[in-house]
C-alpha cells in the first residue's frame, strides 16, 4: 500500500485510483459542457465511460456522502462527484435512447444556464 | 364557515361541459400562422398585460439589477432593487438622447449585477435607482433643462409571492396579485422562497409560443410522443381506454388563466426504471417514495385532493407557467420572437439538498426533464412548419385538451375584442 501511494494521482480519491484516467475527459464541472459533450461523443465512447464507472457508482455515492454538503469538496472528491454528474447525462444516451441525442430531436438542445 | 371546495369532473363524464361558452367544434389556428396575428398579439395582449420576468432572489441586495432582452416588447427591461429594497423596472435608456443605459460588451444580450447608482457611458450622466438624474455631465452646457423630467423611463413592476411582474401599459390600474386571480390565492403564501436550489435552461424554438403552451397542457400525449420515456404509461394506452395515469386528475379554467392537475407521486420504482433511476432512487418526477411538500399544502393545490396527486400546472395569461411538483416547483415563460419563434425560457426551483446523496439524485431528475422537454421541441417545430402550409386552417382539441382549448379562445378574443374597443373609441374620438 505504502508503495502504491507513491505513485498515487491526486486527482481522484484513493480508492477509485483505477478510474483515475477518466477525469480530464468526463470529470466536467458545468452542466452544459456535460451535455455538449455527450452529444458529440459517440455511442462507443459514452458507453466504455458508462460501463467503466456505473459498477463504482455507489462506491462513489458513499465516499462522496461523507461530506459535509454545506463544505467545498476536496478537489479529488469533487471530480469524483463530476464524474458521477457526467455518469447521470450519459446514462440517459446509453439507457433509454441508445443514441446520444434525444430520439427525434433533430439538432436541439436546451442552453443549460446553471 | 368555509366549506373545501374539491375540483369533480361533471356528472356527464366531459371537463368541457363545466364550460359552455368554450365551444366544442374545431379552433382557428390563424394565431399561430398569421403575422398580422402576431402584430395584434403584440399590441394588445404583450404590451398591455402583466408579464412575469424573474424572481426576487435574482435581486438579493440593495443596486442588485438584471436586464431583459424582449423583443415581443420592442424594448430592453431594466429590473433592479432600489435603496429601500423596492423592485423597479424600467426601459433600458438614458433620457439624455436614449443611449441604452445598463450592458456589457454587446448591447443585446442580457446583463446583471450591482450598482448603486446607473452611470450612462455616451455621456457620462448619473442616475439614482429610482431612476432620477443625480447629475448631467457639464451643466455649464446645458440649456432650457429641467432635471425632474429627466427620469429614466419607468415600467410599471410589481412583485406576488417573490414573482416580479411588468406590465408596459402604463394606463394599467390593476393589481398582479387581481389580475392573477383565484389561482394565484388558491396557491399564496406557498413557501416559494424555500426552494433555493435552482436550476435554469433556455432554448429558442422555431415554433409559435402557443404551440409549445400547448404541448404542456395536457398529459394525453404522454404514452404515445413520450413513448420510450414513459413505458408504463404506453402499455395502458394500448388499450384505448380511460388511462389513470395520463387523463388528468382535474382541469379547471377561471377568466384569462387555466390549470391542470395530473398524476404523478409518489415517484417509485417500476417494471421499467432504469438501471441509473434505481441507483439513484429518483426520477423524472423526483426522488423515489419522498414527498417534500410543504404541510399543509395551499388549498388551491392537488384541487381534486387525489392521493396519486403529482404535479399542479398553471398557465397564467398570457406567457407565464408555474408548475408545482414533488421536487419544488418550475416556471415556463415563452418570449415570442416572431409569428413562428419564441425562447422558451425553464426555470427549476427545487428543495435545496442537505446532503450531497441528494444534490446528484437532483442531477438525474433535472437530466431527464432537460431530455423530456426536448422530446418535445422538434415534434412541435414540425407542427408548426406544417401549420405555416396553410393546407389546415383548423386545429381539434378533445376532452383532455381543454386546456389547449382555452388557451386559443382566450388569446383570439382577447385581440379580438381589443380590436374593436379600440376602434369605437376610434369612432368616437
Amino acid at each position: 500500500m505504502q508503495k502504491a501511494s507513491k505513485t498515487m494521482s491526486t486527482k481522484l480519491p484513493e480508492a477509485f485510483q483505477d478510474l483515475v484516467y477518466l477525469v480530464d475527459e468526463w470529470a466536467i464541472a458545468d452542466g452544459h459542457q456535460r451535455y455538449l459533450k455527450r452529444v458529440n461523443s459517440t455511442m462507443d465512447e459514452m458507453k466504455a465511460f458508462y460501463d467503466a464507472l456505473f459498477p463504482r457508482a455507489a462506491e462513489a455515492i458513499e465516499h462522496i456522502n461523507q461530506f459535509d454538503y454545506q463544505l467545498a469538496l476536496p478537489a479529488d472528491t469533487e471530480n469524483l462527484r463530476n464524474l458521477l454528474y457526467s455518469l447521470i447525462t450519459v446514462s440517459l444516451a446509453v439507457e433509454l435512447w441508445r443514441q446520444p441525442r434525444v430520439r427525434n430531436s433533430a439538432n436541439i438542445i436546451l442552453t443549460r444556464l446553471c | 364557515m368555509s366549506q373545501e371546495r374539491i375540483l369533480m369532473k361533471p356528472e356527464s363524464g366531459k371537463w368541457t361541459d363545466a364550460y359552455p361558452h368554450l365551444g366544442r367544434g374545431p379552433i382557428s389556428l390563424d394565431d399561430c400562422v398569421s403575422p398580422e396575428f402576431y402584430e395584434k398579439e403584440k399590441q394588445y395582449i404583450f404590451k398591455k398585460n402583466w408579464l412575469y420576468v424573474g424572481r426576487t432572489e435574482r435581486l438579493p441586495t440593495i443596486g442588485s439589477y438584471f436586464t431583459r432582452e424582449l423583443e415581443i416588447l420592442d424594448t430592453s427591461v431594466l429590473v433592479l432593487r432600489d435603496q429601500d429594497n423596492n423592485v423597479h423596472a424600467f426601459h433600458n435608456m438614458c433620457p439624455h438622447r436614449g443611449n441604452k443605459l445598463v450592458w456589457k460588451d454587446d448591447p443585446f444580450v442580457e446583463t446583471e449585477g450591482t450598482s448603486s447608482r446607473l452611470y450612462c457611458r455616451f455621456h457620462g450622466w448619473r442616475y439614482d435607482l429610482n431612476g432620477n438624474l443625480i447629475k448631467p455631465s457639464r451643466q455649464d452646457l446645458l440649456l432650457d433643462f429641467e432635471p425632474e423630467k429627466c427620469k429614466v423611463p419607468p415600467i410599471q413592476c410589481e412583485v406576488w409571492n417573490g414573482f416580479i411582474f411588468i406590465n408596459l401599459d402604463a394606463d394599467n390600474k390593476q393589481t398582479v396579485a387581481d389580475f392573477l386571480g383565484d389561482f394565484a390565492r388558491g396557491i399564496d403564501g406557498f413557501p416559494f422562497a424555500k426552494y433555493s436550489q435552482t436550476y435554469k435552461f433556455k432554448a429558442e424554438l422555431k415554433c409559435n409560443w402557443k404551440i409549445f403552451m400547448d404541448g404542456f397542457a395536457e398529459s394525453y400525449h404522454g404514452p404515445y410522443l413520450h413513448a420510450g420515456t414513459f413505458g408504463a404509461l404506453s402499455a395502458l394506452a394500448k388499450l384505448d381506454a380511460p388511462n389513470p395515469y395520463t387523463d388528468a386528475l382535474g382541469y379547471e379554467l377561471k377568466g384569462l388563466h387555466r390549470m391542470f392537475s395530473f398524476y404523478g407521486e409518489p415517484s417509485k420504482e417500476t417494471p421499467y426504471s432504469l438501471p441509473i433511476e434505481k441507483l439513484l432512487q429518483a426520477g423524472a418526477a423526483g426522488p423515489w417514495n419522498k414527498r417534500v411538500e410543504p404541510v399543509p399544502l395551499p388549498p388551491g393545490l392537488n384541487p381534486t385532493r387525489s392521493e396519486t396527486y403529482g404535479f399542479d400546472s398553471f398557465q397564467f395569461f398570457p406567457n407565464f407557467v408555474l408548475i408545482f411538483s414533488a421536487s419544488g416547483f418550475t416556471t415556463h415563460a415563452h418570449w415570442p420572437t416572431g409569428p413562428h419563434s419564441h425562447i422558451v425560457e425553464v426555470d427549476m426551483y427545487y428543495h435545496p439538498p442537505s446532503t450531497h446523496q441528494e444534490r446528484i439524485a437532483q442531477e438525474l431528475t433535472v437530466s431527464y426533464l432537460n431530455d423530456v422537454i426536448l422530446e418535445d421541441a422538434s415534434p412541435l417545430e414540425g407542427m408548426q412548419a406544417m401549420l405555416n402550409s396553410g393546407a389546415i386552417k383548423e386545429f381539434h382539441a378533445n376532452d383532455e385538451e381543454i386546456l389547449i382549448r382555452h388557451l386559443h379562445k382566450t388569446v383570439q378574443d382577447y385581440v379580438a375584442n381589443a380590436e374593436s374597443e379600440q376602434n369605437n373609441e376610434h369612432k368616437t374620438a
